[in-house]
């Protein structure tokens, strides 16, 4: 029996405009597993995005429960949400959202510098070791207008693993970048779940959704059918688009 | 396209609502405060020379003793073709006699002068009981404006008029405008009676006789009654009466009121630095957030002079619209400001806000701001349709040599690190806020210190006078020894000091000489050159002086003797003073001699180790020694004028210090505002990696804070080096040429503290738009 480390009950997420109720989550019940790597896949504006800023504590439900482990996390005050923020949760944007003044290392430091759970110096040796790992060494003082797009969304992931997150969620991290970029970030993501690091993807693209453990498919803000996979190997890779296509095919993709 | 430039401009008000009211409110106030105080600038200089005109002013005035009094002067000046008509008044004074209100006296030390009053000299009734037959009754007065507007005289009042030890009671029928000796600077006052209680007045023996010899030219200048004076003097050598000019009437008169101008034109000034300066942060602010839009306009066919008029026009519609509202304002409070500078001087504030000033200023203002927005939006034209497109943000620029590494100091709170490299990294945006916290800092500090100043008695030493505490005239030294002898014996005396003033004729102009034994005994006179005469031969003369002799140490002044005959004394030093309107030299008892071998140093000033029992002294010593000599007390005195100095001051830096705070409260909510607009982003990220709200909001707090701090300081080291040079260079035409400013550490504290309160306060209370949004609305704004 897995680890359930995320959890919601009857989530539903409604905006308000210009006087006309959108509901854009439809009473979602999903478990999030320990160490799988999950992907969620559906149509644009199926919700997808809303569905992660309100398990992530970026934004709060309308109404509903988010559990994580066994902690309620909906109803958090905003200070609480923001320790969530830096401890529990690690977030990768399409568009990377680095700090435009911060050099890469001190975007990746920063989220450890305000936990404040580890002295100085073991954030920055850490920073550097995922800079390592993440090929990013050599452009420690480079500012993040001066890499290219796929550095960027390294060291947004480097950022996002700093405090070492019980979740880490990626909402399209290949989106913005071209295929070749995009598979080192994959590949990256893939590594990282390896080495046990629960992973929660949005993606549109097949090519990511084939790292996934697990596939959910959301549409109109209503869960519709999921399917588990063997765990990821890239000979198999090939096998694997086709069983997911077919599988997407029949939800209507 | 006209129709979409107004269509983006009208868009862009809109957008950024809050922001745009802030800097109306800037472009309000100083519109406000410039033709205000350009107005009243104006309008009191025209509210004196309404005055002097009204009543036919004298460009030059004699005052005398009836016995000096000879028809040849009156004949010699309507022989004159340059003059215009010469008048001839009598007036009656007791030495020592007061003005009582309920049993205080009204303005201490003050020469209460008696005339006759007559309907036909036209002076200005202000608040008279009979305002159209003007005539006065028996103990009747009409009493000079100032006792109205500072001493709370009203219409109908009955005062005392005490004298020796007599008094007569009189009802105020009404204040008088006086051009002559109206300001509160004057320690001469004229009251005006009824024919019937002059007439009585000039019965009694015991009262002086004067004689007010007026003379009115019919073209006059500056140099036109200098001359006049000039051949007077030689033509008459042995006139022994005091002279005032035109030009020294209305100096004394205005003097206070355009040093407060002065100071408030100065801030005024400040103020359209700083909204000039924040302006064109704002233009930076808004292309660098308006990035986006820029690029997609320019893509969609707009030229760069488009999208830069249509920016230029957003400020031009600001600037029209809050402008015009300031100048409104204005109009009203004009009359209120107006009169409460004109309070020293005794005239009559009349009239508003000059709407051509006011278009002026707004028209200034104007054009400056076009030429600015001009110069910062030219860079519109190197923005490229497609790196805008595609980052969306403008590119970070910032000194790497300026950059600080957050691991380098981590020593440091991790908020206060985030706020310095965030304050580093956008260093322009916090360079322009602690500018304009150092100027602030440096006019509310500078206020103060001359608050301080002016607070202490010291202040005297610095108009180049000394604290003294028991005056005594009398007839003969003699008298004057005897009655010292007497207090030395019965109180401990910290220094004793012959002085009489003298009117005499120094290369061909009439000028106040102080004659003394000792000018060093108190140690409180000092010179700026040189030093004090020490044989009969010397004369030390002040700044002024010195710049309207054209002379200087080493070199010789003639003084004539009462014969007429001339004498050269040497000069040996300068020193400063604001007597005299600046202009009056010491010379030594024996030099005085040298001219007038009867003269005495009838007239002593005593200095008491200590000043508590003073009114004892002085009551003891006016019963032991009644009748024939004057003792009186000169510390009131002495500080009675430092007060209308210190009111003064002390109504400015008031008004400065609210100002101040207003405006640093201003300008950082709109630093605020624009930050917040331009980082709604990065507070987004912020957030997502897991700052609070507060947390932000507090960043934000310190990097003002911070900033508000080092410019308070820079401001106040600043005015601590310069303030006092500054001053002095102002104040030369008063005669004074070397003024320290007493700063006191609490004073210089104060400001700096309700700068940073200020600053602090409102940048927390701006910053709360970042806590409503969420994480990743902020980041998709
Ligand atoms: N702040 C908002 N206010 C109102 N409606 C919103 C807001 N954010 C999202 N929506 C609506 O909610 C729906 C789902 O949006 P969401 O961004 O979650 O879709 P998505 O599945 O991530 O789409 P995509 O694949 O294009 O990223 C959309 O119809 C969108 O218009
Ligand atoms: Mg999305």
């Amino acid at each position: 029996m897995k680890e359930t480390i995320l959890q919601t009950k009857a989530l539903c997420k409604s905006y308000t405009t210009d006087g006309e109720q959108n509901h854009v989550l439809k009473n979602i019940n999903l478990e999030i597993y320990k160490s799988d790597f999950t992907v969620i896949m559906g149509s644009s504006g199926s919700g997808k995005s809303t569905l992660l800023y309100n398990l992530s504590g970026m934004d709060t439900p309308t109404s509903g429960e988010v559990y994580c482990g066994t902690r309620r996390i909906d109803n958090l005050k905003e200070n609480q949400l923001a320790k969530l923020r830096r401890t529990e949760i690690g977030f990768v944007f399409q568009q990377m959202h680095l700090v435009s003044n911060l050099s890469i290392f001190e975007n990746i430091t920063m989220p450890g510098y305000l936990m404040n759970k580890f002295p100085a110096r073991e954030i920055e040796r850490k920073a550097l070791a995922l800079m390592e790992s993440m090929g990013i060494k050599e452009l420690k003082y480079r500012l993040p207008s001066q890499v290219s797009g796929g550095q960027q969304q390294r060291a947004a992931v480097a950022r996002a693993m700093i405090n070492e997150p019980v979740l880490l969620f990626a909402d399209e991290p290949t989106g913005a970048l071209n295929s070749k970029m995009g598979r080192e970030i994959l590949k990256l993501l893939t590594d990282l779940n390896r080495n046990g690091q629960s992973i929660l993807m949005v993606t549109h693209d097949i090519k990511a959704a084939v790292r996934a453990d697990r596939i959910i498919y959301l549409h109109d803000g209503q869960l519709t059918g999921e399917i588990q996979l063997e765990k990821y190997m890239p000979d198999t890779e090939n096998d694997r688009e086709r069983q997911v296509l077919a599988w997407l095919t029949s939800k209507g993709w | 396209m006209t129709v979409a430039i107004l269509k983006f401009i009208m868009a862009n008000l809109k957008k950024r609502k809050s922001y745009s009211i802030v800097i109306s409110i800037l472009i309000f106030l100083t519109i406000l405060i410039l033709s205000v105080t350009a107005s009243t600038t104006q309008k009191s200089s025209q509210a004196y020379d309404k005055a002097f005109n009204n009543m036919d002013g004298p460009h030059l005035v004699y005052w005398m003793g009836k016995d000096d009094y000879k028809p040849e002067y009156k004949n010699w000046f309507e022989e004159k073709p340059e003059v215009q008509s010469v008048k001839l008044c009598n007036s009656e004074s007791y030495n020592g006699a007061e003005f009582k209100d309920k049993g205080i006296t009204l303005k201490d030390g003050v020469d209460c002068i008696l005339f006759e009053y007559k309907p036909s000299d036209n002076m200005r009734l202000i608040d008279a009981i009979h305002p159209v037959e003007k005539q006065l009754s028996k103990r009747q007065i009409y009493m000079p404006y100032i006792y109205e507007t500072n001493y709370g005289v009203k219409t109908g009042d009955k005062v005392d008029y005490v004298f020796g030890t007599n008094k007569i009671t009189f009802e105020v029928a009404g204040f008088i405008e006086d051009p002559l000796f109206g300001a509160d600077m004057n320690y001469t006052k004229r009251f005006f009676l009824s024919s019937e209680d002059f007439a009585g007045f000039s019965k009694m023996n015991n009262f002086s006789k004067g004689l007010l010899l007026s003379i009115r030219l019919k073209n006059f200048s500056k140099t036109s009654i200098y001359s006049l004076e000039k051949d007077f003097n030689k033509q008459f050598t042995s006139f022994s009466g005091s002279a005032l000019s035109y030009m020294q009437l209305k100096n004394d008169h205005l003097i206070l009121p355009d040093i407060a101008l002065v100071v408030i034109v100065a801030f005024a000034l400040i103020l359209c630095v700083i909204t000039i300066t924040i302006l064109r942060y704002a233009i930076l602010a808004t292309i660098e957030a308006d990035y986006l839009n820029i690029g997609i306009l320019k893509a969609l066919g707009f030229t760069p002079g488009m999208v830069q008029a249509a920016i230029i026009g957003q400020y031009v519609v600001l600037t029209l619209s809050s402008g015009i509202l300031g100048v409104i304002a204005g109009i009203f409070i004009t009359p209120v400001i107006g009169k409460l500078i004109l309070n020293s001087s005794g005239l009559y504030f009349s009239g508003s806000l000059s709407i051509i000033i006011g278009l002026l200023a707004i028209s200034v203002l104007l054009l400056v701001i076009i030429l600015f927005s001009y110069m910062t939006t030219r860079r519109i034209k190197k923005i490229s349709p497609v790196r805008a497109i595609a980052n969306g943000t403008a590119p970070v620029y910032f000194s790497s040599r300026l950059n600080i590494k957050l691991e380098n100091i981590s020593f440091l709170p991790f908020n206060i690190r985030m706020a310095l490299k965030q304050m580093v990294t956008k260093s322009k945006r916090y360079i322009l806020l602690m500018i304009i916290a150092a100027l602030l800092s440096y006019a509310l500090v500078f206020m103060l210190g001359l608050v301080n100043t002016f607070h202490s008695e010291k202040a005297v030493f610095m108009v180049g006078g000394q604290i003294r505490d028991v005056e005594i005239d009398t007839d003969r030294m003699a008298d004057a020894e005897r009655i010292v002898d007497k207090i030395k014996k019965d109180y401990k005396v910290d220094w004793v000091m012959y002085e009489v003033d003298k009117q005499l004729t120094i290369d061909d102009q009439k000028t106040t000489v102080f004659i003394s034994n000792d000018f060093s005994i108190s140690g409180e006179l000092s010179t700026l050159e040189g030093r004090h005469p020490l044989h009969e031969n010397e004369i030390a003369i002040s700044m002024l002086l010195k710049q309207k002799f054209n002379k200087g140490i080493g070199q010789y002044l003639e003084v004539r003797d009462s014969e007429g005959n001339p004498h050269q004394y040497l000069i040996t030093g300068t020193f400063q003073t604001t007597d005299n309107d600046g202009e009056n030299a010491r010379m030594l008892n024996s030099g005085m001699k040298a001219l007038d071998p009867g003269f005495e140093l009838n007239e002593a000033y005593v200095k008491l180790k200590s000043h508590d029992k003073l009114d004892s002294v002085i009551n003891e010593m006016r019963d032991r020694y009644t009748g024939y000599q004057e003792i009186s007390n000169d510390r009131t005195e002495a500080n009675d004028k430092i007060s209308t100095v210190t009111s003064v001051f002390s109504t400015i830096s008031t008004l400065v210090f609210v100002l101040t705070v207003i405006l640093i409260g201003f300008i950082t909510l709109l630093i605020m505002k624009i930050t917040v607009y331009n980082e709604v982003k990065e507070f987004g990220i912020f957030k997502a990696v897991g700052f609070s709200s507060s947390k932000i909001r507090l960043q934000l707090a310190i990097r003002l804070v911070l900033v508000s701090i080092a410019g308070g300081i820079i401001g106040a080291v600043l005015v601590l080096l310069t303030g006092s040079q500054l001053l002095s260079e102002g104040l030369h035409s008063i005669g004074i040429f070397n003024f320290k400013i007493d700063f006191n550490l609490v004073f210089i504290i104060i400001p700096i503290i309700v700068i940073v309160l200020i600053t602090m306060l409102s940048a927390y209370l701006t910053s709360a738009n970042a806590k409503k949004v969420t994480a990743y609305r902020l980041i998709n704004e």
